[in-house]
């Protein structure tokens, strides 16, 4: 039997999509042990699990490099690759978001040039090419994006926001929800019809899982 | 800057010898099963007038097209696929030829694509389309070419999956969705995600059959089971002709003795606006992606002003290379014997050489002078495993490179023996 390999996204998504394989018999527990690791063997079931970075989950699994991902929707509309996205599992919960000085709610769309600062310069794009029909400059930047309005480098932020603290610890605002995110159960075109039996039991078990 | 003169463009590559014969061999390989089945070989322009490709019947986007101008300032692009140049030669210059027609090409197209690896923005398409024929006969030929290709290059570790768009179509037109519900439903099957089709169509006022089979349509792939699974009362007309096409196809290939290698996937929805019917790719271990893919698009020809109906398959080669890598041996490349021309024996060398390749053999002639122990040194070099030194009045030496033994002849002899 062939192995087939898991990719997690490396964090909190990782240990909460873990707890549902083992609650589905499988054994990532050598995962739970602190250690630099980033591959582990089920030998019993014949898995490999790995750990990437959230946003190459996808690549993996279009690859084939990975079998199945359980990956952020963020990442999954970021990267925009051709997989299944089979299962919304439910946890991790959050949002994508237009976020920016309170005073701006309600005019954003309608500046000109609209600068955009962000991490998801496709999903920004994406909501307001598409979406609004609005011509904006985006700003890619790689972290702390909350900064960006702040010293003027943007007009708003499109960014993840979970509680909201760390925008109102900035000054800013939700302007704009864009849609909910969540971790998802993702898996390779080609190996879906390949190790067909295998990955439909997992598919089911999960199901049953979030159902419940 | 970096000195771009010493690169080939990104999602570019040279191919070098030892990979460019597998390659060809390959190429060749599978150009030999269209010819044997009928195919004709047709060639059309690297680049054409943009307007072939664009609008909306087309399989890719214009962003991933590269354009350019000519000296007129009419746009012009370099061509993303074969089969939209072949269906304007088909209804602009071939439309009165009896059908149904049967045209195979291999080529390069070009992608301005994000590359990644395996993902290039130059590649090499071999493919058939057989066109004037809507029977599902013709549908399975195509498929039936493209598992005999695979066998002949020597993958055999492979499934063929067929869908056919026209069952979810119908569907759709039962239901009198918009087309941005329609989008939205397709993403969602497409993606084999039931929790959310179910979240869609509870939105979508839907018949309670048909968001059942919407629901059910990510898991109804397999064997010939999954028609009857869909066959559900109710059914309009092409929902229902969908279905008993693509288990006519089926059956076909179980007839031709292909069953090993075929499963149904009524929830394979890509590129629907472009497939009219039946829509198949093939997948095999350790590539991530379809090896070849292919289709029935009954509208496109028409876009060119003569409409006819056709089906076809394109094989990725690189693909195929890459799937045969996996499988395969290293093979050591071919390394030719060498021919050595003794002083003032150039012409005899030619013309035994020249007698080598007419009976089919392949043969280099050292062109580094006429010393005789270079000419051994330099053979052994690269791999050869004779060395044949031509001399004056007919002589000839054959010496094998691995064993060292030393055969004298002349080259009549020789010739004559090695018939």
């Amino acid at each position: 039997m062939q192995y087939l390999t898991v990719a997690l996204a490396k964090g909190r998504l990782a240990e909460l999509a873990m707890d549902l394989f083992i609650k589905n018999g499988y054994d990532c527990s050598e995962m739970k042990e602190k250690t630099r690791k980033l591959i582990f063997t089920d030998e019993k079931n014949k898995m490999k699990f790995i750990l990437v970075k959230a946003s190459d989950v996808p690549t993996y699994v279009e690859y084939g490099a990975a079998d199945i991902g359980v990956v952020g929707k963020d990442s999954l509309l970021e990267e925009h690759k051709n997989l299944y996205e089979m299962i919304n599992l439910g946890f991790g919960k959050c949002k994508m978001a237009v976020c920016g000085p309170a005073e701006l709610k309600n005019k954003f769309r309608k500046i000109n040039n609209l600068k955009v600062a962000s991490k998801y310069t496709k999903i920004a794009e994406n909501y307001f090419l598409e979406e609004l029909g609005q011509t904006v400059e985006m700003i890619k930047l790689n972290g702390s994006v909350e900064l960006a309005p702040i010293v003027g480098l943007s007009d708003v932020i499109v960014d993840i926001v979970e509680s909201g603290k760390t925008l109102k610890e900035n000054g800013l605002d939700v302007l704009e929800e864009i849609c909910p995110l969540s971790a998802w159960f993702v898996v390779n075109k080609v190996s879906m019809k390949i190790h067909r039996e295998r990955i439909m039991k997992i598919v089911e078990g999960f199901k049953e899982e979030i159902e419940k | 800057m970096s000195d771009w003169k010493l690169h080939t463009p990104i999602g570019l590559s040279d191919i070098l010898p030892e990979e460019c014969e597998k390659k060809k061999e390959v190429e060749n390989i599978i150009n030999d099963v269209f010819i044997s089945m009928g195919y004709k070989e047709i060639e059309t322009p690297a680049f054409e007038y943009y307007d072939v490709f664009a609008g909306g019947s087309g399989q890719i986007s214009q962003e991933n097209m590269f354009k350019f101008f000519d000296e007129k300032g009419r746009i012009l692009t370099l061509r993303p696929d074969i089969t939209t140049s072949i269906a304007r030669v088909c209804a602009t210059k071939l439309h009165e030829e009896n059908l149904p027609m049967r045209l195979c090409y291999t080529g390069n197209v070009f992608r301005a694509e994000k590359t990644e690896g395996v993902r290039q923005r130059e590649f090499t398409q071999s493919g058939i389309e057989l066109l004037g024929s809507d029977t599902p006969n013709a549908d399975a030929e195509v498929i039936a070419a493209a598992i005999e290709s695979l066998l002949a290059v020597g993958i055999s570790d492979f499934r063929v999956e067929i869908g056919q768009v026209a069952f979810f179509n119908g569907l759709v037109e039962q239901a009198g969705l918009s087309r941005e519900d329609t989008e939205k439903l397709r993403e969602r099957i497409e993606c084999k995600d039931s929790l959310g089709i179910k979240e869609l169509t509870e939105k979508l006022h839907l018949e309670e059959e048909i968001k059942r089979l919407m629901i059910a349509l990510p898991e109804l792939f397999g064997d010939l089971s999954v028609v009857e699974k869909a066959e559900v009362c109710g059914l309009n007309d092409t929902s229902k002709s969908a279905l008993e096409n693509i288990k006519s196809i089926y059956k076909l290939l179980k007839d031709y003795g292909f069953e090993e290698f075929i499963s149904l996937d009524l929830g394979m929805l890509q590129s629907i606006d472009y497939y009219t019917g039946s829509i198949f790719k093939c997948y095999t271990h350790g590539v991530g992606f379809p090896i070849c893919a292919g289709g029935r698009y009954n509208n496109l020809v028409g876009k060119f002003g003569s409409s006819m109906s056709a089906v076809g398959v394109a094989f990725g080669i690189n693909r195929i290379l890459t799937a045969l890598r996996k499988i395969e041996e290293k093979t050591e490349p071919t390394v030719n014997p060498v021919i050595f021309a003794k002083d003032g024996c150039d012409g005899a060398a030619y013309a035994f050489a020249k007698k080598l390749r007419q009976r089919g053999f392949c043969c280099e002639i050292y062109i580094d002078g006429h010393n005789e122990e270079n000419a051994e040194e330099y053979a052994g070099k690269i791999g050869a495993e004779y060395i044949f030194k031509v001399g004056k009045e007919d002589f000839l030496a054959v010496k094998n490179l691995v064993c060292g033994d030393l055969v004298e002849t002349t080259s009549e002899d020789f010739l004559e023996n090695f018939e």
